[in-house]
């Protein structure tokens, strides 16, 4: 295991008002909650979270440049509480670039390797290497301010990798690019990860980056970590409403246990006054909450109402479509709630379905997931 | 009658009211509050009847008594431009002399101690932050003269520590070392702010950034930080040592005005005033003038390149 997270704590304190000083309270922030983490060696660890949430927090006390509160952060089973971060060979790229503007291209390269003490045909080899990799021969002597973004971006990647960290952070490298670049600013980290082997924790709150680079995948929410594993894992069982709304896994829904139907191994529960059946399971207590995911890909829509008692059917009206190749994703309101359901464009032919238009929303409870 | 549009306005070109109020504004500032006194004492150096109305008079009635010495004296004083004049008096020269070592080794003082002090006040967030950032700006709205009666509180002859240094052989008010003081205290708020503005511009992302790829806190200062905010370092440096170099309120009280030994150009403008009148002190104040001005002119040169 090359990282390890244990049990780590993280608060700001703001400037607080004088009146609420005197009255013994100060004003503070929770960034990081209780945070555990498990980084394998080599692995691409992918950190998603909504802007706030604390990664980039989190990443500074990885890197030693923020105290945790609380908690210890251990690299290769060593504790490495008081080390400082130049000596934890954990390198950062940051959120934006974060170029030393009063050196040329070379020169903010060679400054890690510098600050190692890394001279001569050494340094010249792999800033060599590291420049043609990421195709930046050519702007050796040009200064920071005169590089477009992209190449900005490459520059801070080609800064930290030459250094050959241990661990490579990186805080949303790509959040400040555009689409073009982005895609293959992806590429890019997906070769040098292939090429290096390296351990790099890469935090940002777009799920497609997840898609496409992580081998693992952490979601984070207000300072906690909601819930970590491969993406599979997450896109199939998530454990939480947020973990499955932020990964768009689909509908989530919360209403209150009315009943149980043990025979048919159904629950009853009311979602704004309408009644839903999901499948029973003994720890959900009559009376109280619960939430759950409908699957857009698990909603069927009908124009004439089917008679079948174990399916869940609701009156609807389409609000909103949006065609995406073959499929088309159907939004239908239900009085307050809203669905959203996968259709073949075929078969919104067929129904002859237009916005406005009446539709019966049909899934099974046996294709709902009881989240926590 | 036809509506005339933006452009058709802006193709015959609209009376530009903006720019040319704000340069009306500021050109009758710039005239009445700088150049208008400024002007008239460098023109006072050239024609001596200005500055001096009786000097003719006083002139004739000394031939007229025959009174040679005076005279002579009354010629030599108009014989030529102050500024030559300056140059030939053993007293002012010394006295720039003085002014230009203290308010240099002030400078110096600044940098060395003040420099640490702007960083942790721009750095680093600690309770009473605020409090010790106005209190360095203090000497800024002091009367020079209350910065000169609490040194002299402090370490004059008769006080404890006073009486101890001069002991040890280290007297420090009414002596050149006093200047010192008395420059440092009242003009280094100028470097401490330009200082302290300079260093929190520094994105604190660079310096992170550097210490994440092995730099020690020291090497982050000397290649990030310092490169980064050297302008205005310069800046406050230079505005620091016009500031020391023109002190007079609390430097004169703490002097003891014995020519060549803590005697600066701006006491002596002063003594010239009180002995011979404003004629003698204008060559003091013009040298004051040029040195003061090169140096900054120099230095904004050098920063705005
Ligand atoms: N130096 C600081 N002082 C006070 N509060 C801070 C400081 N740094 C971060 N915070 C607060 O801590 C919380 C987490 O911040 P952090 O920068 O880690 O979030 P983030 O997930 O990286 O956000 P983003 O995606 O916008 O970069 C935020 O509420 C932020 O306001
Ligand atoms: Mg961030």
């Amino acid at each position: 295991m090359a990282l390890r997270l244990e049990s780590v704590w993280k608060s700001y304190s703001l400037p607080t008002p004088l009146a609420m000083l005197l009255r013994g309270k100060r004003r503070v922030i929770q960034a990081l909650r209780d945070v555990n983490l498990e980084v394998d060696e080599g692995e691409f660890f992918v950190v998603l979270g909504p802007t706030g949430c604390g990664k980039t927090t989190l990443l500074n006390v990885i890197a030693g440049l923020t105290k945790q509160d609380r908690g210890h952060v251990f690299l290769d089973g060593k504790c490495v509480d008081s080390l400082p971060p130049e000596k934890r060979n954990i390198s950062m790229v940051f959120q934006d670039f974060a170029l030393f503007p009063h050196m040329t291209v070379l020169e903010n390269i060679l400054y890690g390797l510098k600050m190692r003490g890394v001279r001569g045909s050494e340094a010249a080899r792999r800033v060599k290497e590291v420049m043609r990799e990421l195709g930046l021969e050519g702007l050796e002597d040009r200064m920071p301010s005169s590089l477009s973004g992209g190449e900005k971006q490459r520059v801070s990647l080609a800064r930290t990798l030459v250094t050959e960290p241990r661990v490579l952070l990186l805080d949303e490298p790509l959040s400040n690019l555009d689409p073009q670049t982005r895609r293959s600013a992806r590429e890019l980290l997906l070769r040098i990860h292939r090429n290096t082997g390296m351990t790099m924790i890469y935090v940002t709150h777009d799920q497609v980056d997840a898609h496409i680079l992580a081998d693992r995948v952490a979601v984070m929410r207000d300072g906690a970590i909601e819930q970590a594993g491969s993406l599979r894992e997450l896109m199939e069982h998530p454990q939480s409403p947020f973990v499955a709304s932020f990964m768009s896994l689909g509908n989530v829904f919360s209403g209150r246990i009315e009943s149980h139907d043990r025979e048919n191994g159904v629950t009853l529960v009311s979602v704004e006054g309408y009644r839903l059946l999901i499948p029973y399971s003994p720890d959900l207590q009559v009376g109280g909450m619960v939430n759950f995911l409908v699957r857009p890909e698990d909603v069927i829509l009908a124009k004439a109402k089917p008679e079948t008692s174990a399916r869940n059917v609701l009156e609807a009206t389409v609000v909103d479509m949006s065609f995406q190749g073959p499929l088309v994703r159907v939004f239908a309101s239900i009085g307050g709630l809203r669905v959203e359901a996968l259709a073949t464009k075929a078969s919104v032919e067929d129904m002859k379905l237009r916005e406005g238009e009446k539709v019966h929303v049909v899934f099974k409870a046996s294709s709902i997931q009881v989240l926590r | 009658m036809q509506p005339r549009n933006d452009e058709a306005k802006h193709a015959r070109g609209a009376f530009p009211l903006f720019p040319v109020s704000m340069a009306a504004l500021g050109l009758s500032f710039l005239i009445f509050m700088f150049l208008a006194p400024l002007g008239t004492l460098i023109y006072s150096s050239i024609n001596p009847s200005y500055a001096d109305p009786g000097a003719f008079q006083r002139f004739y009635s000394s031939l007229a008594s025959g009174d040679f010495e005076a005279l002579l004296a009354e010629l030599q004083l108009y014989s030529g431009n102050p500024m030559l004049i300056a140059f030939q008096d053993e007293v002012l020269l010394d006295a720039l002399r003085v002014s230009l070592i203290t308010s240099g080794v002030s400078s110096m003082i600044c940098i060395c101690l003040g420099l640490p002090l702007a960083y942790l006040l721009a750095r680093y967030d600690f309770p009473g932050r605020r409090i010790l950032k106005t209190l360095v700006e203090l000497p800024m709205v002091l009367p020079p003269v209350v910065a000169g009666i609490s040194l002299i509180l402090l370490l004059g002859p008769n006080t404890p520590l006073g009486s101890f240094l001069r002991q040890a052989g280290w007297e420090l008010v009414f002596t050149w070392r006093g200047i010192i003081l008395a420059q440092t205290f009242v003009a280094s708020p100028f470097f401490i702010r330009s200082a302290i503005a300079s260093f929190e511009e520094v994105p604190v992302d660079l310096e992170l950034a550097a210490r994440s790829l092995g730099a020690s806190p020291f090497k982050v200062f000397r290649s990030v930080t310092l490169p980064l905010s050297t302008r205005g370092l310069a800046a406050g440096w230079a505005m620091m040592w016009a500031r020391a170099m023109g002190e007079f309120g609390a430097t004169i009280m703490v002097s003891s005005n014995v020519p060549g030994q803590s005697y600066t150009l701006t006491t002596a403008i002063y003594w010239k005033f009180w002995a011979g009148g404003i004629y003698p002190s204008i060559a003091a104040a013009i040298l004051l003038l040029a040195v003061s001005s090169v140096v900054l002119l120099v230095v904004r040169l050098l920063i705005e390149r």
